[in-house]
C-alpha cells in the first residue's frame, strides 16, 4: 500500500508544468471566468431574459450555462486530451522499460497511473463546483438583481456536487478507454483520432434508443436526463462504471502480459 | 568462493517464430565488471530486458542473488539498478527532478539525490533541464537514476553508445569508480570490444543468439595467437613460394603464417632472400582482440 501512494506522489511529482496537470485547473479556472465575466457585463440582458427568475431557478440558469457547455463537449475533449497526455509522458521518455523495472509491483504501477488520471479529472470537476458557486456569490453580491442570494446556498452547492459527480461517474467509461488507447498507442493520432470519431458517432446516435451503450455520450446523457428525482447512480452511471472496470482491467493485461519495449 | 550474482541456465527466447537466444548460460560473480560483448542484433538487448523481467520468460532458469527471478521479482530487483538501451529521462524536468520523481517512488532522502548528482558528476547541471543536457551528461543521468537506491548489481546496456570520445572516457571513468569504491557489481552490454577489454573483468560474447565464449578477460586475452607477418617487394609470388612448405594468408599489408618458433622466422628469411625476394619487414604479431572477436563472431 505504502509503494501504491508513493508512486501516486511521483505521479504528481512528475506531472507539475505539464498541460496534463495544468489542464485540469486551467479548463474550470478558465470557463467559469468566461461566464462569470459575460454575466457581470452582460447583467442587465441577462436578468431581462431571466424573466423574473430568482433564487434556485436563478442558479440554475447560470450553473446550466457552464455545465451545458462542458458536458456537451469540453469534457469529452478534455478526457481524450487528458489521458492521452498522462501516459505520453512515460512514451516520450521512455520510462515505462525503467517503472517496470523498478522493484514494485506491475499493478502497483498501473493502478498508480489509472487513479491518477481519474484524480485529475476529479480535482477538475470539484474545481468546477468551487469556482461555479464562488462567482455565482460574487455575482450575488455586486449583483443583487439575479436574486441569487435568495437560495439557500447550501442546498445549491449540495445539488451541484451532485451533478458533477454524476458527470464524474457517467466519464468513467471515456477515460477508461481512452486511457487503454493512449496506453498501447504511443503516437498522437491513434488514441486522439479514435476518441474523436467516437465522439462524433455518439452524438450522432444521440437520438438512437440504444444509445446509452456508447460510453462517450454518457456524460452529455447524465446531464440531459437531470431533474429533482435523478438518482446518482442511474442505468446510464453502472454502464460507464462497467466500461471502466472492463478497460482498466484489461489495460493492466496488456501492459502487463505485452512485452515492454 | 564468491556469491553468483547472476546465473542463466539454458535460456531460450523467441519472438514468435524468430528465435533470438539459444541456449545462453551466463555466470556473474559479486565484484565482476561482466562485459557482455556482441554486434548489434546478437541478442543482447532481449538478454537484460530478461534479467530485468520486461520480457515474459515462464521458465525459472535466470537466478539473481541466488533467487529465480520469476518467483521473487520485486524482492531481487530492490538489489539492481538499469540502464537499458537509451536513458529514460523526463525531458520537462531538470536533473534533480528526474532523480526526485524516482526517489519518491523509493521513499529516499533529498540528501542521497545530491549525492548521487556527486557520482555522476552533475551537481553543477542539477536545476537544468534534462532536454538540454548533453548525450553524455543523459547517460550519466541514467546511470545517476539506476544508482539511486543503492543497488548491488548494476546492468547497463550500451551506456556509452553514441558518445564521443569524451563522453565514453566520463561513463568509463564513472563505471571503474563504481566498482573500485561503492563495490558495485556491473553487468555492461556492449558492441565495441575495446571498451569491454578496458574496464571488464569478465567477458561473455554473445553472437547471433548464442555465447560463444564466457570467462576471464585474461583468457579472452590467452587466446590471441601469434602470427608471422612478412612484406617482400612481390607479396603475391611470395606467397605461392611460402605456400608449399606453410600455412599462408595474404592480407591486404603483408603476409601472415602461423608462429611457431624463431628457427621457423629465420627458415622463411632465408628461404626468400635465396629466391631474390626483397625482404622488407619479417615481425611477430599478436593478434588483437578486434580480430579475435571477429573470429568469435563470425557465422559458423
Amino acid at each position: 500500500m505504502k509503494s501504491f501512494f508513493l508512486s501516486l506522489r511521483s505521479e504528481f511529482f512528475k506531472s507539475r508544468n505539464t498541460l496534463a496537470f495544468w489542464g485540469a485547473i486551467i479548463l474550470p479556472l478558465f470557463l467559469c471566468t468566461v461566464v462569470f465575466l459575460g454575466y457581470y457585463f452582460k447583467a442587465d440582458s441577462i436578468i431581462r431574459g431571466m424573466k423574473g427568475a430568482n433564487g434556485e431557478a436563478a442558479w440554475f440558469q447560470y450553473l446550466s450555462i457552464i455545465l451545458g457547455v462542458m458536458g456537451s463537449l469540453l469534457l469529452p475533449m478534455y478526457l481524450i486530451f487528458m489521458t492521452y497526455s498522462v501516459n505520453n509522458i512515460e512514451h516520450k521518455a521512455e520510462t515505462w522499460k525503467s517503472l517496470f523495472s523498478l522493484p514494485i509491483p506491475k499493478f502497483t504501477v498501473y493502478t498508480s497511473k489509472a487513479l491518477y488520471t481519474l484524480l485529475l479529472v476529479f480535482i477538475s470537476l470539484v474545481l468546477f463546483v468551487v469556482l461555479s458557486i464562488a462567482y455565482g456569490l460574487i455575482l450575488g453580491k455586486i449583483k443583487p438583481d439575479f436574486h441569487f442570494m435568495d437560495a439557500d446556498i447550501m442546498d445549491i452547492t449540495s445539488k451541484t456536487s451532485k451533478i458533477y459527480l454524476k458527470l464524474f461517474i457517467a466519464s468513467l467509461g471515456i477515460i477508461s478507454i481512452q486511457f487503454f488507447f493512449s496506453l498501447i498507442w504511443q503516437d498522437f493520432m491513434k488514441p486522439m483520432g479514435l476518441g474523436f470519431v467516437l465522439l462524433v458517432v455518439s452524438m450522432i446516435a444521440l437520438k438512437w434508443e440504444y444509445s446509452f451503450l456508447i460510453p462517450y455520450s454518457l456524460p452529455l446523457k447524465s446531464i440531459m436526463g437531470l431533474s429533482k428525482d435523478s438518482v446518482l447512480f442511474d442505468k446510464e452511471a453502472w454502464i460507464s462504471i462497467g466500461y471502466a472496470i472492463g478497460f482498466f482491467t484489461l489495460g493492466y493485461f496488456v501492459i502487463t502480459k505485452r512485452s515492454v519495449k | 568462493m564468491a556469491e553468483t550474482i547472476i546465473r542463466v541456465d539454458q535460456l531460450n527466447f523467441s519472438f514468435g517464430n524468430q528465435q533470438v537466444l539459444n541456449n545462453i548460460s551466463l555466470n556473474v560473480q559479486r565484484g565482476n565488471i561482466y562485459g557482455f560483448l556482441g554486434p548489434n542484433g546478437s541478442g543482447k538487448t532481449t538478454t537484460i530486458k530478461l534479467l530485468l523481467n520486461l520480457l515474459q520468460n515462464s521458465s525459472a532458469n535466470i537466478h539473481l542473488f541466488g533467487k529465480p527471478l520469476n518467483q521473487h521479482r520485486e524482492e531481487v530487483l530492490q538489489k539492481v539498478g538499469s540502464l537499458i538501451e537509451s536513458p529514460a529521462l523526463y525531458h520537462h524536468l531538470s536533473g534533480f527532478d528526474n532523480l526526485k520523481a524516482r526517489a519518491i517512488i523509493f521513499g529516499i532522502h533529498e540528501e542521497r539525490i545530491h549525492e548521487i548528482l556527486k557520482i555522476v558528476g552533475l551537481t553543477s547541471a542539477a536545476k537544468k533541464k534534462a532536454g538540454k543536457y548533453s548525450l553524455g551528461m543523459k547517460q550519466r543521468l541514467g546511470i545517476g537514476l539506476a544508482l539511486l537506491n543503492d543497488p548491488e548489481l548494476l546492468i547497463l546496456d550500451e551506456p556509452t553508445n553514441g558518445l564521443d570520445p569524451n563522453g565514453i572516457i566520463e561513463v568509463r571513468n564513472l563505471l571503474k569508480k563504481l566498482a573500485l569504491e561503492h563495490h558495485k557489481t556491473i553487468f555492461i552490454s556492449s558492441h565495441l570490444l575495446a571498451e569491454v577489454e578496458r574496464i571488464a573483468t569478465h567477458v561473455g560474447i554473445l553472437f547471433d543468439g548464442k555465447l560463444r565464449f564466457e570467462g576471464k578477460i585474461e583468457e579472452l586475452q590467452s587466446l590471441k595467437s601469434i602470427v608471422i607477418c612478412i612484406e617482400t617487394n612481390n607479396n603475391q609470388s611470395a606467397l605461392d613460394l611460402l605456400n608449399v612448405n606453410f600455412a599462408v594468408t595474404n592480407t591486404d599489408t603483408c603476409l601472415r603464417i602461423p608462429f611457431e618458433s624463431l628457427a621457423q622466422i629465420a627458415k622463411i628469411n632465408k628461404l626468400l632472400v635465396n629466391n631474390g625476394f626483397e625482404v622488407y619487414s619479417l615481425y611477430k604479431e599478436k593478434k588483437d582482440l578486434e580480430s579475435l572477436f571477429l573470429d568469435l563472431t563470425q557465422p559458423v
